[in-house]
């Protein structure tokens, strides 16, 4: 009874709920019966909804976290925006298994969900490597299992190899990290050495050659679970490969891991990179939007189209995350970098699996996969009212337009640039990554017009047939919906949003000033540094 | 080899030990490579000589053939438990000197605390098992084990 009591098990209540329900649903798909099969995917909802009620009551955090766990209002966060697009991710996807595969294919998705939870709460480089892990390895088994197609096992043997190359990047990171630190411990309780402290207290080890090694090589993995520019390149290819609501989850689920570990491992070094690390990530996150829109406007392929545009979101938030946490005083996405970029990815996950599962409610008549032309949407509107209308404002929402919350994400985004501009020693670098950010806007606008227009003003060409179960039309619907709510009512999140940017904050209140991040030759993201 | 170790581990100290692994991971398969590219006298050639070795059976056929795929699952399962029990070792031993002493390697104490160390550590190894025991009932649900 003690075990029960144990503050492991409270304080990870709402992961091994997950990972319970989870196992169980993986043993129970196997039992063969048809009723079971049936039940999994209510009891795959519920298994997520109970996660959510235990992260909800476990928000505060136990007074004292077990060591190599954090847990704060980001780890809150994470829980309370990755479980609730889980739900919508199960709903548009209860019916891409096939009926005797749904046990384990659920399991996975849960077991993934369970990993982007693990990230929030990781304070340990081991334990923040095996949560990205878990985070990937069920994403590569589902996109094979989500569709009998070649196309779906190229895409996911592509999405293995390159996956593993990433992690192995990644870890070997790690392993420099750990080796100008001496411990794996990120933050740490006060009084522990950890990695976090070791870069305060040493200045000068940061620009070390072993540090600088490991943090290119962290980045690089890292970019690659964002699909940021020059590891994007698998990401369109993975995403045609996979059925559209797999797509979906494929461009939330792991981009969210990824911007967690990148907000934790950019608060370790107390927001202040060297300057090298500072361009390198400019440029990332310049080349992402231009790469990611360009690509996206040669693209016929509607899933193609979306996964570039994909691309060329993670670059925006990429800017709010070089704008940095702010002063201390301001925790509003305006002003906070990190609280827009959280705004950021729960909006970009709600439209985008929106966006994708409608694609996914509409099938040619002569096929069984999901429409991937562009032109197989001509005219749909007039037959698929509804699905093109979720589209429509999905679509709208991913350009940015405003009645949708896509438009505040991308307001937060730039204006928490511009205000970092008047601290940041590298000011004018965040402004011209704005004005080069709208460029972007306006450039995407191009291929995501040209999809709305074609539901909308062409004539129909493809007979069409709708696809999938009530739960997916629900789910499309659910995503649109919220698009025009968080417009109406952004502090739903944003509420959220900002104590979580501001803990990413916190661990840089006893930085040193500019002059001396100056004189180390590094870039301070605080605005505070100045004073 | 000692005074390189130790030379090595005065310049960051704690890393002697790798640096040393590292210098006979790397020299001993240079040495092996060097070796079999020696030319000895008794180097002989020949048809058999040359052909595949595929564990001294004769070779049949062509590298490209299909084979039963049984052979790779049977290998991860076999991992499974070859893994399992290797991670059982170094448990036990904590297990065993933490319920004699009372308080395990000091390492220990941040992650758990004092209270409760054995019935802690044992559940550890009970959710470890247990999480592995998922996976092979899975696996032999699946009918990984059936030979037909």
């Amino acid at each position: 009874m003690m075990l029960a009591m144990h503050p492991i098990i409270s304080t990870l209540g709402p992961e091994l709920l997950l990972i319970a329900g989870a196992s169980f649903m993986l043993l129970a798909g196997l039992s063969g019966s048809g009723r079971a099969n049936r039940a999994l995917p209510a009891f795959a909802f519920i298994v997520v909804l109970a996660a959510l009620g235990t992260a909800y009551m476990g928000r505060e955090g136990p007074s004292q976290a077990p060591s190599s766990l954090i847990v704060d209002s980001l780890s809150w966060y994470v829980r309370l925006i990755t479980l609730t697009i889980g739900l919508a991710i199960l709903l548009v996807n209860f019916h891409v298994p096939a009926e005797k595969e749904r046990g384990e294919f659920l399991a996975l998705l849960l077991f993934s969900l369970a990993g982007v939870l693990m990230v929030g709460v990781a304070d340990d480089l081991i334990l923040l490597f095996l949560a990205l892990e878990l985070v990937s390895i069920p994403t590569y088994i589902l996109i094979a299992m989500s569709r009998t197609d070649v196309k779906a096992q190229e895409s996911s043997v592509k999405y293995f190899f390159l996956g593993s190359f990433a992690a192995a990047l990644m870890l070997y990171g790690f392993s420099f990290l750990y080796g100008t630190g001496g411990t794996t411990t990120m933050f740490g309780s006060s009084g522990v050495a950890s990695l976090a402290s070791h870069l305060a207290a040493n200045p000068a080890a940061v620009t070390e050659p072993l540090t600088m090694i490991g943090l290119l090589l962290v980045f690089a993995g890292l970019a690659f679970k964002m699909t940021a520019v020059p590891f994007h390149f698998y990401a369109a290819d993975v995403y045609q490969g996979a059925a559209s609501p797999v797509s979906g989850m494929l461009g939330f689920v792991p981009k969210f891991a990824g911007l967690v570990a990148l907000i934790r491992l950019m608060s370790m070094f107390g927001w202040s990179l060297p300057a090298s690390a500072f361009w390198m990530l400019w440029g990332v996150a310049l080349t992402s939007m231009t790469v990611g829109n360009l690509l996206g406007l040669m693209q016929h392929n509607a899933k193609r189209m979306l996964a570039y545009s994909g691309i060329a979101h993670t670059g925006y938030m990429l800017v709010a995350v070089l704008a940095g946490p702010g002063l201390a005083g301001e925790t509003g996405p305006t002003r906070n970098g990190v609280s827009a970029a959280l705004f950021y990815i729960a909006v970009y996950g709600l439209m985008n699996v929106g966006a994708f599962a409608a694609l996914g409610s509409m099938r040619r008549a002569d096929s069984d996969d999901s429409i991937e032309e562009v032109d197989d949407l001509s005219g749909a509107a007039a037959t698929y009212p509804g699905a093109c209308l979720a589209l429509a404002i999905c679509v709208l929402s991913l350009m940015g337009f405003p009645p949708t919350a896509g438009f505040l994400g991308k307001f937060y985004v730039f204006s928490s640039a511009f205000a970092s501009a008047g601290a940041s020693s590298h000011g004018k670098a965040m402004v011209w990554l704005a004005i080069l950010g709208f460029v972007n806007a306006a450039i995407a606008a191009g291929y995501y017009l040209r999809l709305i227009a074609t539901c909308y003003l062409r004539p129909a060409t493809t007979e069409l047939r709708s696809a999938g179960h009530r739960s997916l039309r629900i789910g499309v619907a659910v995503c649109a919906l919220a698009m025009l709510v968080l417009f109406a009512l952004p502090a739903l999140v944003t509420s959220e949003s900002e104590p979580a940017g501001q803990v990413a904050r916190s661990a840089t209140i006893d930085r040193a000033g500019t002059t001396e991040a100056a004189a180390a030759g590094r870039v301070s993201l605080t605005a505070d540094a100045g004073r | 080899m000692t005074s390189l170790a130790q030379s090595a581990g005065s310049l960051s100290p704690g890393f002697g030990p790798i640096l040393f692994l590292l210098i006979v991971a790397l020299g001993l398969a240079a040495a092996i490579m060097l070796i079999s590219h020696i030319p000895f006298k008794l180097r002989r050639t020949g048809r058999v000589k040359e052909t595949t070795y595929e564990s001294g059976m004769p070779p049949i056929g062509d590298a490209r053939r299909r084979f039963n795929v049984r052979f790779y699952l049977v290998a991860m399962l076999f991992l499974l438990f070859d893994v399992e029990l290797v991670f059982m070792y170094p448990w036990a031993v904590v297990f065993f000197r933490t319920a004699k002493t009372g308080a395990s390697t000091d390492w220990a104490i941040p992650f758990i605390g004092n209270a409760g160390l054995t019935g802690f550590l044992f559940a550890e190894m009970a959710v470890f098992f247990a999480i592995l025991l998922i996976g092979y009932v899975y696996a032999w649900r699946k009918g990984v084990f059936r030979w037909e």
